[in-house]
């Protein structure tokens, strides 16, 4: 097991940042924290990699106990924060250099991983650039460079993708599955975009510092409890409200012009459009389709 | 771990480096601001504009007058007729001092009455005015000095007089710029060293790049040595260069050991840079950082450091006041060193002050960091 925690708590004073959260992670997985700004996310990876203390609890990195002896963990763990953190007067190599070189790597070991790993990001032309000079997306891949440099057990990426275009997130979580995959190295993330939780083996959903639901991407969408039917009609904004109140729907909201429904097992297609016809939207169909993780979200976000 | 700690200096002198701005800054400030303030601010009263108004027109008149001339001190601006003039000059700030003889000045002196004679000053620089006076009657008593002797020799009498000698070692045309200049070495460096220091690792807490470094196998104090090391070596090039600036430009001797110098030296940039240090663990904000290390170290080293102001003429109470303050005690060394030659012996005091300061500040820092991370 990559991460063991059982019953974490973090407080800031009065308040709990993290309370009571417990979670395993295996090795080799990618396994996502998701939530809100605020949720705990954050704080949860700085106490595993023993930039925070917990209040209380157990955890366990890498074979570790974090409470006892946190800087017994750092030479297996590579962490990379959400500033992306490098040096921006020095070179893309400078930059992987120094962290090769706190990490105890030198001479031609440290040349030839500098080497590995550029060609794995594909920067192989951007070794001599100023850091400060590469796009975001290069930015953001050289912090991750830094991060695994120097092969560690477990990679902590704190919301490694914000403030980065679409485009970019996709090539980047292409070469995070790289380095989960082919070196064997467990990579815990955090991340508020929904659409990221797809790539994780397993996710953590997160809300005011607690953990509101757990497992793979296809499990958490299965396992909701709730039908979705996305119905084409012409409706207004003003009448959201009225479609709410019907019995057995849940949610509803507007998708351009459809009118994405949640709603009860016990409601079916036919008596949903019975109810809007009712009150005189002009509606054809309704179809039920598969929910999202933003749906699961959503659900698990109004309990 | 030596290597781990070569790897941090080796970053943050590439840094240093790629930042050419800062690089010149820091070598280079130090040697400016002491060209500047050693022409601006020299204590030395010279060349005072004086307007003479000689109503006697006599021989010895003419004396006065060219005695008066012939030291650096005054420089005539022009002769006026009268008093009315003479005060206008003043008034327009034409003169700052001005000179009426009497028309019976000469009659006066032969006769062996008084020979009356009027200083006016403008007393709006109360310093200026004060050294023009002192001049004004040393060269008048001059003046009364060689007459009487002159009289008692024709006279074939004796006129008891007391005659003074004097002595100055060290700094035998009392310039105030010798002073000045080892003063305000100390005075840069506290403040350049401290600062820099202090914005280096506060800018890293602020990007969030120590949080980086913290999670690696390395130690605070590892990456607190590996940073400073750079910054202490380009502070002693900057002290280098100033003492060659010093030499060169403002004649400062240096007769002392080169090698008690640079013990005091290293020891009080010890204590600017953990004081720089010991900033760096309470600031989060690099504007607060330099605010903090502005205030600290600026005023206090000018006003209470005996740079300036000397510190026997203080108040009692500010005079206790001067002892927190580092840069008072390598003035000390750095006057006595470079203008008298002293050894270590003379200086124990000043040089254990200064470890102290240094044991304390980077002590402190380190029991910080211990306690609260750097983060």
């Amino acid at each position: 097991m990559a991460v063991s925690a059982s019953h974490l708590v973090k407080k800031f004073g009065d308040f709990a940042a993290v309370d009571d959260v417990s979670f395993n992670a295996g090795d080799g997985t990618i396994f996502g924290f998701l939530g809100a700004n605020g949720a705990g996310k954050t704080t949860t990876i700085r106490m595993m990699c023993g930039l925070l203390m917990p209040t209380s609890g157990l955890l366990t990195v890498a074979g570790v106990d974090i409470l006892k002896d946190p800087e017994k963990v750092r030479t297996r763990i590579g962490y990379m924060s959400q500033f992306f953190s490098l040096y921006p007067d020095l070179t893309v190599v400078e930059n992987l250099s120094f962290f090769g070189g706190i990490y105890g790597l030198r001479g031609t070991t440290l040349e030839r991983r500098i080497d590995e790993v550029l060609l794995e990001l594909e920067m192989d032309d951007m070794r001599n650039r100023i850091a400060s000079s590469l796009p975001l997306g290069y930015k953001q891949r050289l912090g991750l460079g830094s991060a695994a440099l120097h092969k560690p057990e477990i990679v902590f990426l704190d919301e490694p993708t914000s403030g980065v275009d679409p485009l970019c997130r996709v090539r980047f979580w292409g070469f995070i599955k790289k380095l989960a995959k082919r070196d064997g190295i467990t990579v815990i993330v955090s991340t508020h975009f929904l659409n990221e939780a797809e790539y994780c083996d397993h996710i953590l959903l997160m809300n005011a510092g607690r953990i509101v639901a757990e497992g793979s991407p296809s499990s958490l969408k299965k396992g909701l409890d709730f039908r979705i039917f996305e119905i084409e009609a012409e409706f207004r904004l003003a009448e959201l409200p009225v479609v709410r109140s019907f019995p057995g729907v849940v949610d509803a909201y507007a998708w351009g012009r459809v009118l994405r429904v949640t709603a009860e097992p016990s409601l079916d297609a036919d008596a949903l459009l019975a109810n809007l016809k009712s009150t005189g939207l002009k509606a054809d169909s309704a179809k039920e389709v598969k929910p999202t993780l933003e749906d699961v979200f959503i659900r698990h976000y109004e309990r | 771990m030596i290597s781990k700690l070569l790897t941090i200096m080796k970053k943050e002198a590439l840094e240093l480096l790629r930042d050419r701005l800062s690089l010149l800054t820091f070598i280079f400030l130090p040697s400016m601001l002491l060209f500047l303030y050693g022409y601006a601010i020299s204590l030395d009263v010279k060349h005072i504009k004086v307007a003479i108004c000689d109503l006697d027109r006599s021989s010895q008149s003419r004396e006065l007058t060219r005695k008066l001339f012939a030291s650096e001190y005054f420089d005539s601006v022009g002769e006026v007729s009268d008093e009315q003039e003479l005060d206008e000059m003043i008034r327009k700030g034409r003169a700052t001092a001005g000179i009426l003889i009497y028309p019976d000045f000469s009659r006066g002196y032969l006769s062996g009455r008084t020979a009356p004679l009027l200083f006016i000053l403008d007393g709006s620089n109360a310093q200026s005015a004060q050294s023009a006076l002192t001049y004004l009657y040393g060269i008048s008593s001059d003046f009364q000095v060689a007459a009487l002797s002159e009289i008692s020799l024709k006279a074939g009498i004796k006129i008891p007089a007391a005659e003074l000698r004097d002595r100055v070692w060290f700094n035998p045309r009392m310039e105030s710029s010798r002073n000045l200049v080892t003063g305000l070495m100390a005075f840069v460096l506290m403040i350049v060293a401290a600062i820099a220091t202090t914005l280096a690792i506060v800018r890293e807490k602020e990007n969030g790049s120590i949080e980086q470094m913290v999670v690696t196998p390395v130690s605070p104090l590892q990456i607190m040595l590996g940073k400073i090391t750079p910054y202490f070596i380009l502070a002693v090039i900057a002290s280098i260069l100033m003492i060659i600036l010093a030499r060169l430009i403002f004649d400062v001797p240096f007769v002392g050991s080169a090698f008690v110098f640079a013990a005091g030296l290293l020891l009080f940039l010890l204590s600017a840079l953990g004081l720089g240090l010991l900033i760096s663990t309470i600031a989060a904000s690099q504007q607060f950082a330099f605010t903090a290390a502005s205030f600290i170290t600026i005023l206090p080293t000018q006003i209470l450091s005996g740079f300036i102001f000397p510190i026997e003429s203080m108040p009692r109470v500010i005079q206790y006041f001067t002892y927190i303050i580092p840069a008072r005690y390598f003035i000390e060394i750095c006057r006595s060193v470079m203008l008298k030659g002293s050894g270590f012996l003379s200086l124990w005091h000043d040089f254990a002050a200064l470890a102290g300061f240094a044991v304390f500040f980077i002590g402190l820092s380190v029991m910080r960091i211990r306690v609260k991370g750097l983060i």
